[in-house]
This record gives structure tokens, C-alpha cells and sequence, in this order.
């Protein structure tokens, strides 16, 4: 594959690839490199893509590979807050963490590999753990490159109150705001135990009144997901807890208030989930409470991962999917990437 | 120069006559919030800046109408909910129209199922909390400005109340919000649990303190009222081992509703060290002078005495520090029974070890019922010719100790600190320091009250702190935003540009205005 | 006039300094929307006229109008603050300065309705009626309850007074106020008891009259108070649950809750259901005070507020004065006034002399 690009010299942002139609690569080791290669994207009008090794080239795409960013840079054990750099992946940062009896929660394995800057851009929601929320929350700090070339500067805390939540900025809007150079994010104690858990329901209502109350007891599956099984929906999840907590499946069957299937059922379906080749999956919808029957009927293999008092967020196979139709939240997006860069709205 | 005479012709025409008011009573009463500078201002004798209008639009298509005219005009305009903040962020320093949102106080929704809500700004949070609970449901959001504070200013401030460590901040709660942007345009955010492509634009809106547009109406989380409840009191041999309470918690995933930990001064205040000897000198008399109490006011004897105290902030923070280290820790947990139990028992265990001194349910059952109390001190010490504020910051628990140390070496020379530890999280903490100062004229508090806050503030950020965990930022916190944001201050700007395109909102709040 | 407030100057600051503490309890500022009209913004501006940051002129004169006297600010008022009594003394600057407005002394001044059957009472007699301003229907529905309940014989007041003046007050006319509350104290000498219709009247008599240095001999209860647990065959005349609203002065006032609710529970087939927020923190009609008459549009939407939570059920409320307001401000919901509903209980009028 590097074959497809050719080495070049610049004097903004010193040695990089280029490749056809535009195409560009380079590889930082600094959050201010990342900053300049902003920048320098942003003067050519250059789309960004966060990589982690050589990729093929796409027309008027500047790659950042960000696999020299990576890395632990501090560890706050009392605080259990992890310093990491934004192109460490999940599965490195999991790595890093649990080598010190500590976890970032459950690590889908379809994101896994992704480098942490490339999931706060593409605003990565395939984690919605009741216990851990999702990956890109827990945040206490994040500095970012713009793409005037700057770094932003942030100070660590749980919350704050110092005007908008700014750095939601570089969540979900690819590179056009700024990428996330290194990241402070919430750790937790490794749990003693991991076990698996499968209920049965008559439907998908009684499936997911089961788990609110499950969740308004106080149980909260470090995650989980309702799905159809033959006639019945099951909802299948992964307790963590303490060692000496023998009767979590029990309480949690119990609160449900449905009836107790093989565990081995969601101990397959946690396997998959946590399998590095498991990237198949993406949101679909966000149906509300009483609309999951209906949602499920309209595509096969639905998920419903995200359950919530008011509904739940429905997964399905990846299927070449379409991108979502501009709106206008995605207009005033655009424009706000447009001044940003300082130009002429 | 627009044609206020103009202006203010349309803005009748499009929210009624009556809803429009230029007269002095009311320019007076909307030139300021409750930031305590505006009131040692006012004892100073310094004129406020107010506005040339205040107007009540009664729906949210009248607040798009007012936008556009103030727009069209180029007229300041600032949001305002009950200006209960006390940061300055509601006050109109650039004059302009103030748009009073109470109007729009309408439940719009109330959906027990899916517990969620939808709510119009004005509604008043003590309202808004008793109807819930009439219905069985709580937001779980009490501020202990919630009988004087809208939902409006609760999300324009990021607002965050006594039950934060299980219920959130108010940011936590926010499922999507109904918005009028600079165009006048009514737009509603895309929803918190179905995002799609580009940012939360919920996170972006909340905490703007009226600089982005007029948060007309919230969907927000709700929850069943809680069917069980348990207090805790310990007495902790220093605020050290109550903050490793606190954190082994939170860091085990409990969420107790209330985890709030007095340092040694706060709890000799509370009353609540049996250990402490009564005979404080100093201390005494000023805990004395501000116990609360429907009395006929303080007598000039015991104001005199207060000013003394007050006057010697050296002396009396000297006096402090022999003080017994001990700090009371106060613990609410609720929710069904068995997450109670769980919570509650963990609470006992991390106490134990921590060394602390089992209280009972007393100072916990206290608290609750007079929760709101401490706030009616606030009259008294202004009567007696002294000033009292409250300033808070955030930090990881690691930093904890060495911030609270700072903040009240810093602030110790110029006035009375002491602090209490409350919303508490996995990662840290907030720190809410109480000053009481005074100074011989009103101009000379004012002295002494902004040397206390720069040295607050200033001290929070050599320590990484954030410089604002709930009261917002408005005019207070201005100085030291440049510093708390470095660079992410372009985002602000761009969105200031992009949703505020005539500048208009609120103008000179949260950031300085360039040139300013 | 301005030296009447220097015996209020701790009420003042107490308000002034106090971080609006009370603010969701008063309706008035709740129904304007308004901070200008809250008990922190009323005294607020008293005290820049009192210390001469203000002036005192018609604009404070018409603000020092918004307030209902339904105190439920003091109810949530660790101080015990009573704005009301400090409102009243600002009212009575502005009038002695000719900045009143003109629609709250003709409220104060103006005469009750024309009530025949108060009129054919003798004057004098060991139980004396004070109606206030209650209308005729309210008058004769209250001498059939009282009889039903044992009291008698009825009578005036000597000297034909049926008021006490405390309109008078409330619009900031103390001193006309003292000869009219004197006149009728005089005039009930003697009685057993004194029954007032209006609990305002009884406040007055109890509470504001007293605190003037003039004690009034017989007891003086409201109507609600006086036939408490005296009627004995009470037969249900309206189907299903009914909303109660607490009169102010009579709830807040004269702390009577319990007994009109008894007595209703008996002349209803359901239950008597409360408003979101009741007794001592409940809310107020908006008649008082005068906000009626200089803020007709205002005191309307208090009314309809302090009756919103529970709109689908009639209204009961046991001051005469209150329900009127209430009917011409929720404009077609059934409002009924204590009196007449519980008098209805009785059966026809003279029906229980003939068993």
C-alpha cells in the first residue's frame, strides 16, 4: 500500500506522502503536529481522516496517521483518571490501564482498534454501558488541535461551569472543529467478577420495562442489549461486581421479572461483542418506548443496545449505510467549521 | 443609533403593551441579579447600568419576534430567568432589553413512562419540584436557589443541586432543549440519546448564560420518587479521611444522593462537633451573631462585634486553626431498598476505616429539613455592615487537598473562609468556600471583596482547578476565562458568529467583548 | 409620610439583603412574571425612597399597589418578615403624597353591596354578624347556618356597622382605618360572640385592631370557626370531589385549615382534593389588598392560578369575597362559596323547622 503514495517535503508541516487526487499522508508524534496538519488541511480545503498505519489514498484527504500519539502520560490512581494520548486505540489504552488493576470499562470489539481521537470525531456511540456510559463520556479534560494550528487548553475536572461544554466541539464532527490530541478519561477498578446473564419476555415492551426497572433499582449491566430469540425477546448482560456477590444473576433475573434463560446465551453474545472482528455494527434509530417492536419488525438482527426509560437506540449489520440527510443542525455545523477557520460566512 | 421609540412600538405591537415596561421601578429592579458585588455597589452608591426595556414575550414564537427586532437594531439583549445567579451573568451592563422568560412557564409534558419531561424556561424550580412530586417523580434537582431560580437559568448556568452525586448536574439531565437562535429562528436540539452527525449541540447551549440564544423550553430526565431513604452523620478525624469516604464511594460506583463533608470551621458552624469546645472566643460570638432565627435583628452591639471579627480576618482565621481538626460528614442515600442498603452500608464500612465517629441519622435527618436555611443568614451579616459570598471550583480527587490548602492561604488574609466538600464524582470533586469580609466604608469592602475572589481564583488555576463547578461564570469569573479556556476560546467565538450573528446576546458575559 | 417606614427599616434590610428567598410563594409576582413586583422588588424599592434613592411618585405608588396581603411570603420566611404590614405603610407615604392610585382608595372607600337580609337584623343581641363585604346571598346562607348551629339570637353591630375598615388599612389609610375598626369594637360590645363573615374583618378585629392598642371584648370568629361540629343533619347537595382554596386570611390569617374542610366532606358525595401546594402555603384568590381594583387583569390570572392545578373539579373556597373574585376570573368554572354550598346542606330554607 505505500506504494501508493510518494514521499514530499513541506515547509509547514515537514515530511508527508501525497498521493492521487489530492491525496495526503503524514504521521505525527505531537499534539502540535496534529495542530499543523490541521491547519495545513484547512488552507487546502483537504477532508481529514484520522489512521492508524498506511491506509489507501481518497481524493483530497489528508490521512493523519496518529500511531506515534499514543500512549499512557500519566495515570491518577487516586483519582483513577487516566492521561492518554488521542491516538492510542481502546484496546491499547485497556491494556495500559489494566496493567495497573484498572479498566476503562467494556471495550467493544468494533471499536477497539480505533485510535481514541478518530472516536470522539466520528462521536463513537457503540458503547452505551449503563455502568460506564459511553467510551467518549467519562471526560475530565481534553485539549485539542484546531484547525487554525492551536492548541486549546483545558483543566481537569469531573464538572465545570465555565460557560458551554466546549470541548463537545471535537465529539461527532469529524476533524472540522478540532481533534482531540490527548484525553483525561474516567478508569475504574477491575472487577473481581464478570458474569453473564439471559431473561426471556413475551415481547419487546416487556423486555425493556424489565430492564428499566432493573435500572431503577439501582442494577446497572456494565452492558447489555434486548433481542429477539424465536418467539421471545431476551435481554442478555454482563454483571460486574465484587468476588463475594454470588447472587448478582439472581437479583438481576429478579428485578427484570422475567424468566431466567442459559447463561450461555449472553455469554455468547458478550464474546461477540467484545471480538476485535465484531465491527459490523451501527446505530440505526433511537426508538421510543413502545416503538421497538415496531423498529425491530423493520429491519432484521436488530439490536437494542441503549435501553433507557425512554426508549432505546437500536443496532443493526452495517449495510453500506446512507448518510444522514443534512438538516438544519448539520447546516449551523458547517458554518461553525466555517468560522473556525476565520473565513467569510 | 436605532430608534428605541421605534423599537419599542414593535416590540409592543408583537408581545402587548403591558408586556413591555420602561419604567423606572423595573429598569431598577433588572439592572442586576444577585451577585453580592451589585449589592456593595448599590451601598456604594454607584448607579447601576440599566436596561432601556424589559420585555415578557408569552410564547416562544414572541421570543423569536423579539430577537429578530432587537437584531434588526442592533440592541443588546439579555435572557433573564428569576436572576437568582450570583455571578453577574444576568445583568444588562451594555443596557438593551432584558427578555424575562417567566412568562413561558408552561409543563408541557409530563411522561412517567419514559421519564422525561418537557418544561418551559420560566417555570420556577420550587414549582416545578412540587409538582413532580405531586405526581409521584422527582427531577432530583435541588439548588439551594430553588425557590428563587428558573429552569431557564438553571440550564444557562449549569446549574448543579444537593443530590448531584446520584441525580447530575443539571447538564446531566438535559435530554434536548428548544432553542431561539440570533435569526429568530425556534429550533430544538437534536436529541441527547440519538445523536446523529456533528456535536452535542444540548452541551453547547447549556452554560451559555444567554450568550448563544434564549433557551425557551427543556426535555429533561425524571425519575420516581424515591421509595427509600438513609442518612448518615460521621465526625471524621480531618477532611482528608471524609474525602477518602467520599471517593471510595463514588469510585465504586454507588451513588449516593448526598455526600457533603464540612471542613473544621463549617462544622463548627453547624454545630455539629460535640468535641469542639463552645468557649472559641471569636468564633463563638460570630456563630452566635449569625444563627438563623425570626429575631428583630441585630443589635448595634452585636453588629459591632460582627464587624470586629470581621475586620481581623488575619486574627480570625488564626483563631480557626485551633480549632479541633474534626469534620462533620453528612450522607443521604436513596432509591429502592436494596441499592440503598448497598450504598449506605459501603458508607459505614469506608467510615469505620477511615477512623470517623459514628453521628447516627441525626445530622443527616437535619440537613435535609433545613437545607435551605443557611441562605437566610445572608440578611444579616449585610445588615450588620459585611458582605458574604460563595465561590466553588472543581478538581480531581489527587488535587483535592492541595487546592482547598491554597484557596484558604489565599483568601485567608482578606476574609472569613471556610468550605464544605459537596458533588462529588468518581474522578473529584467541588470545593464550596464561604467568605464573610467587611471594611469600613461600602467602596472598601468592595476592595476587600474583589482581592478575595481574585486570590481565590487566581490560586484555583495555579492548581489546575476549574474556576467554576456550578454558579457560572457571568462578569464574576470573566478575568480568568481567557486563562481557563486558552484557545478553546475560538470555538466560543465561532459560535457566538454562527449563532449570534448580531451580536446581541448578552453581550461582554462569560468572555470580554474584543476592545472591551 | 416617609418616617412611617423608619419602624420598618429591619424588615426592609431583612428583604433587601435576602437572596429572594420567598420568591416562588408570592402569586402575585408568580402571575406577573414580573421581579419588579416580588416581595425582595417591593422592598427594594422602598427602601431607595426611604433612604432617597428613589423618589416617591406615582410609579411607586402604582408598584406598591401589586400585593394581595395573602402573606404566604411570610409563611416561607425563616425571618418571619411581614411585607404586607411594611407595603402598607409604603402605600400610606404614597398616599399622603398624592401618588396612591386613585383605584385602590376608591376600593378602600367604596361601600359594601346592598344586603337586605343584614339590614332586617336587629341591631344589638348576644351573637352580632359582621358581613363586610360579602353579598346578600352569603348573608342569608351565614343567619341560616348560624341559627342551624344554635346560635342566636343574631344581631348588628351597634351603630349599624358591617365592616371593619380594613380596607382602609391595606390601602394605606391607618388612621381611617382606627375610627372604623373603633366604631364597629364599639359596636360589638357587650355581644357573646362576634361572628364575621369576611375573614379579613376578623383579622382585623383579632389581630390589626389590637396591635393599635385596642382590644376587642367578645370572641370574634369567622363563620367557619362558629358553626364547626354544631351541624348536625347535612345532606350531600353536590356530586363527586371538590378543590378546596384556603382563603388567606383565613388559613394564613386566622390559621383555621381543618374545620371548613370537615364541614365540606359532610355536603359533598367525594372527596375534598387538594392543590399541589395548600394549607399555610397555599394559594390566593388575587382579590386582596386592592390588586382587584387597580390590577384587574392581574389579580384575575392570581385567581386562575391558585386554582390551575386541579382544573377539571369545582371550587370551594369560605370567604364570600374570594369566591365572587374567583367566578369572574375562571369565567365559567364552578366556584362556590362556603357559606351558601354548606347552607344548601341544610335543605330548603326553614325545612328544618318543619320536622
Amino acid at each position: 500500500m505505500k506504494d501508493a503514495w510518494t514521499p514530499h517535503h513541506d515547509g509547514a508541516v515537514g515530511d508527508l506522502w501525497t498521493g492521487p487526487a489530492g491525496a495526503a499522508r503524514l504521521e505525527v508524534a505531537e499534539p502540535v503536529a496534529v495542530a499543523r496538519a490541521l491547519a495545513w488541511a484547512a488552507e487546502r480545503a483537504l477532508a481529514v481522516r484520522v489512521v492508524r498505519g498506511v491506509r489507501p489514498p481518497a481524493p483530497r484527504t489528508l490521512q493523519i496517521d496518529v500511531g506515534a500519539l499514543a500512549g499512557l502520560v500519566a495515570l491518577d490512581e487516586i483519582s483513577r483518571v487516566a492521561h492518554l494520548r488521542g491516538g492510542t486505540t481502546w484496546a491499547e489504552a485497556e491494556a495500559l490501564v489494566a496493567s495497573r488493576g484498572l479498566t476503562l470499562g467494556p471495550v467493544p470489539g468494533c471499536v477497539a482498534e480505533t485510535p481514541i481521537m478518530a472516536s470522539f470525531a466520528a462521536g463513537e456511540r457503540r458503547r452505551p454501558s449503563p455502568a460506564f456510559g459511553h467510551l467518549t463520556d467519562g471526560v475530565l479534560a481534553l485539549r485539542a488541535a484546531l484547525p487554525k494550528g492551536l492548541l486549546t487548553r483545558s483543566a481537569v475536572a469531573p464538572r465545570r461551569a465555565t460557560g458551554p461544554d466546549l470541548a463537545r466541539c471535537v465529539v461527532g464532527t469529524g476533524a472540522t472543529l478540532g481533534l482531540a490530541v490527548d484525553v483525561h478519561l474516567q478508569v475504574w477498578d477491575r472487577p473481581e467478577s464478570r458474569v453473564a446473564a439471559a431473561v426471556r419476555f413475551p415481547g419487546w415492551d416487556a423486555a425493556h420495562d424489565g430492564a428499566v426497572v432493573a435500572l431503577r433499582q439501582g442494577l446497572r449491566p456494565a452492558w447489555w442489549c434486548a433481542r429477539r430469540r424465536g418467539r421471545e425477546v431476551e435481554l442478555l448482560a454482563e454483571l460486574w461486581g465484587d468476588a463475594g456477590d454470588a447472587d448478582a444473576v439472581g437479583r438481576f433475573v429478579d428485578a427484570t421479572g422475567g424468566r431466567e434463560a442459559p447463561a450461555a446465551d449472553a455469554q455468547a453474545w458478550i464474546d461477540a461483542r467484545a471480538d476485535a472482528a465484531d465491527t459490523r455494527w451501527s446505530a440505526q434509530v433511537a426508538a421510543p418506548r413502545g416503538g421497538l417492536a415496531a423498529a425491530a419488525r423493520a429491519r432484521r438482527g436488530i439490536e437494542a443496545w441503549d435501553l433507557r426509560p425512554a426508549g432505546a437506540t437500536l443496532y443493526a449489520p452495517r449495510s453500506g449505510d446512507a448518510a444522514d440527510p443534512p438538516d438544519a443542525w448539520a447546516a449551523l455545523a458547517d458554518r461553525l467549521a466555517e468560522h473556525l477557520r476565520g473565513e467569510d460566512v | 443609533m436605532h430608534d428605541l421609540t421605534r423599537l419599542l412600538e414593535a416590540l409592543a405591537a408583537c408581545v402587548g403593551a403591558d408586556h413591555v415596561r420602561t419604567d423606572a421601578p423595573d429598569r431598577d429592579a433588572y439592572s442586576r441579579d444577585l451577585w453580592p458585588r451589585s449589592q456593595l455597589e448599590r451601598l456604594a452608591g454607584d448607579p447601576p447600568t440599566r436596561p432601556q426595556a424589559v420585555v415578557w414575550p408569552g410564547r416562544p414564537a414572541e421570543v423569536a419576534d423579539v430577537v429578530r427586532l432587537c437584531a434588526a437594531a442592533g440592541v443588546p439583549l439579555v435572557p433573564f430567568g428569576a436572576g437568582s445567579g450570583v455571578c453577574g451573568g444576568a445583568r444588562p451592563d451594555r443596557g438593551g432589553v432584558v427578555l424575562d422568560v417567566k412568562r413561558l412557564k408552561a409543563l408541557r409534558r409530563v411522561d412517567e413512562v419514559a421519564g422525561e419531561i418537557e418544561v418551559e424556561a420560566g417555570m420556577m424550580g420550587e414549582l416545578l419540584e412540587r409538582r413532580l412530586e405531586h405526581r409521584g417523580l422527582t427531577l432530583g434537582h435541588f439548588p439551594s436557589s430553588i425557590v428563587c431560580s428558573t429552569v431557564g437559568g438553571w440550564l444557562a448556568g449549569r446549574s448543579a443541586g444537593q443530590c448531584s452525586s446520584r441525580y447530575g448536574k443539571i447538564e446531566d439531565m438535559v435530554v434536548d432543549l428548544e432553542v431561539v437562535t440570533g435569526e429568530g429562528a425556534i429550533r430544538r436540539t437534536p436529541r441527547a440519546d440519538a445523536l446523529g452527525p456533528g456535536p452535542d449541540w444540548n452541551q453547547l447551549f447549556v452554560g451559555s448564560e444567554g450568550t448563544l440564544g434564549v433557551i425557551t423550553a427543556a426535555t429533561l430526565r425524571v425519575h420516581p420518587q424515591p421509595a427509600e431513604r438513609s442518612f448518615g452523620g460521621w465526625l471524621m478525624p480531618d477532611y482528608r479521611a471524609g474525602l477518602a469516604v467520599m471517593r471510595g464511594s463514588m469510585q465504586a460506583g454507588d451513588r449516593p444522593a448526598v455526600l457533603r463533608l464540612y471542613d473544621a470551621v463549617d462544622t463548627f458552624m453547624v454545630g455539629a462537633n460535640p468535641h469542639a469546645a463552645e468557649g472559641g472566643g471569636a468564633l463563638s460570638r460570630l456563630k452566635g451573631l449569625l444563627s438563623a432565627g425570626g429575631d428583630g435583628g441585630p443589635s448595634r452591639l452585636k453588629q459591632t462585634v460582627l464587624r470586629t471579627v470581621l475586620g481581623s480576618p488575619a486574627l480570625t482565621n488564626a483563631a480557626v486553626r485551633a480549632l479541633p481538626a474534626r469534620c462533620l460528614l453528612i450522607t443521604v442515600c436513596e432509591g429502592e431498598a436494596d441499592e440503598v442498603a448497598g450504598a449506605h452500608a459501603r458508607l459505614e464500612r469506608l467510615a469505620a476505616a477511615a477512623g470517623g465517629e459514628h453521628l447516627g441519622e441525626g445530622p443527616g435527618r437535619t440537613w435535609l429539613a433545613h437545607r435551605h436555611d443557611v441562605s437566610f443568614k445572608q440578611s444579616k451579616i449585610y445588615e450588620a455592615g459585611c458582605f458574604v459570598d460563595t465561590f466553588e471550583v472543581a478538581t480531581t480527587w489527587a488535587r483535592l487537598p492541595a487546592l482547598y490548602e491554597g484557596v484558604k492561604r489565599a483568601v485567608g488574609p482578606h476574609v472569613l473562609v471556610m468550605a464544605h466538600f459537596s458533588h462529588a464524582y468518581p474522578g473529584g470533586c467541588s470545593i464550596y468556600f464561604t467568605f464573610a469580609g467587611t471594611g469600613r466604608d461600602a467602596a472598601a469592602m468592595r476592595h476587600t471583596y474583589d482581592a478575595a475572589w481574585r486570590a481565590g481564583l487566581d490560586t484555583a488555576q495555579a492548581h489546575g482547578a476549574v474556576i467554576a463547578h456550578h454558579h457560572g461564570a457571568g462578569l464574576s469569573r470573566r478575568a480568568h476565562m481567557p486563562a481557563a479556556h486558552g484557545e478553546a476560546r475560538q470555538w466560543f467565538d465561532a459560535l457566538k458568529a454562527t449563532l449570534d450573528p448580531a451580536g446581541i446576546f448578552n453581550p461582554g458575559k462569560l468572555f470580554a467583548e474584543e476592545g472591551a | 409620610m416617609l418616617r412611617l417606614l423608619d419602624a420598618h427599616r429591619h424588615a426592609i434590610d431583612t428583604c433587601v439583603f435576602c437572596p429572594k428567598l420567598c420568591r416562588f410563594a408570592c402569586p402575585v409576582a408568580e402571575a406577573a412574571a414580573r421581579e419588579t413586583v416580588t416581595p425582595w422588588g417591593l422592598m427594594t424599592r422602598i427602601d431607595d425612597v426611604h433612604v432617597g434613592r428613589a423618589p416617591l411618585d406615582g410609579a411607586a405608588g402604582d408598584l406598591w399597589a401589586h400585593c394581595t396581603g395573602c402573606h404566604r411570603c411570610q409563611a416561607v420566611c425563616k425571618h418571619d418578615n411581614d411585607v404586607p404590614q411594611v407595603l402598607y405603610a409604603a402605600r400610606a407615604a404614597a398616599a399622603a403624597a398624592g401618588h396612591a392610585p386613585a383605584a385602590l382608595g376608591a376600593w378602600a372607600h367604596s361601600a359594601p353591596p346592598p344586603r337586605p337580609a343584614f339590614d332586617a337584623l336587629p341591631e344589638g343581641g348576644p351573637v352580632r354578624l359582621v358581613p363586610g363585604y360579602v353579598d346578600d346571598d352569603t348573608v342569608r346562607a351565614a343567619v341560616r347556618l348560624l341559627e342551624a348551629a344554635g346560635h342566636g339570637p343574631l344581631g348588628r353591630p351597634v351603630g349599624g356597622a358591617g365592616v371593619s375598615g380594613i380596607r382602609l388599612l391595606e390601602a394605606g389609610h391607618p388612621d381611617a382605618f382606627d375610627v372604623a375598626a373603633r366604631r364597629l369594637a364599639d359596636g360589638v360590645e357587650g355581644a357573646r360572640l362576634v361572628v364575621c363573615l369576611d375573614p379579613a374583618d376578623a383579622l382585623a378585629l383579632r389581630r390589626d385592631l389590637p396591635a393599635r392598642g385596642r382590644t376587642v371584648g367578645p370572641p370574634v370568629q369567622h363563620l367557619t370557626e362558629a358553626v364547626a361540629g354544631r351541624l348536625a343533619a347535612l345532606t350531600p347537595v353536590l356530586e363527586g370531589d371538590v378543590l378546596y382554596l384556603d382563603a388567606c386570611r383565613l388559613g394564613r390569617g386566622l390559621g383555621v385549615y381543618d374545620a371548613p374542610r370537615r364541614t365540606l366532606e359532610a355536603v359533598i358525595t367525594g372527596r375534598v382534593v387538594e392543590a399541589v401546594m395548600h394549607h399555610a402555603e397555599g394559594g390566593c384568590c388575587g382579590a386582596g389588598a386592592g390588586l382587584a381594583a387597580t390590577q384587574p387583569a392581574l389579580a384575575a390570572q392570581v385567581g386562575r392560578e391558585a386554582v390551575a392545578d386541579v382544573p377539571d373539579l369545582p371550587v370551594v373556597v369560605a370567604s364570600g369575597v374570594c369566591a365572587g373574585h374567583l367566578r369572574v376570573a375562571t369565567a365559567g368554572r364552578a366556584v362556590h362559596g362556603w357559606a351558601t354550598l354548606v347552607a344548601r346542606a341544610l335543605g330548603r330554607p326553614g325545612q328544618e323547622d318543619e320536622g
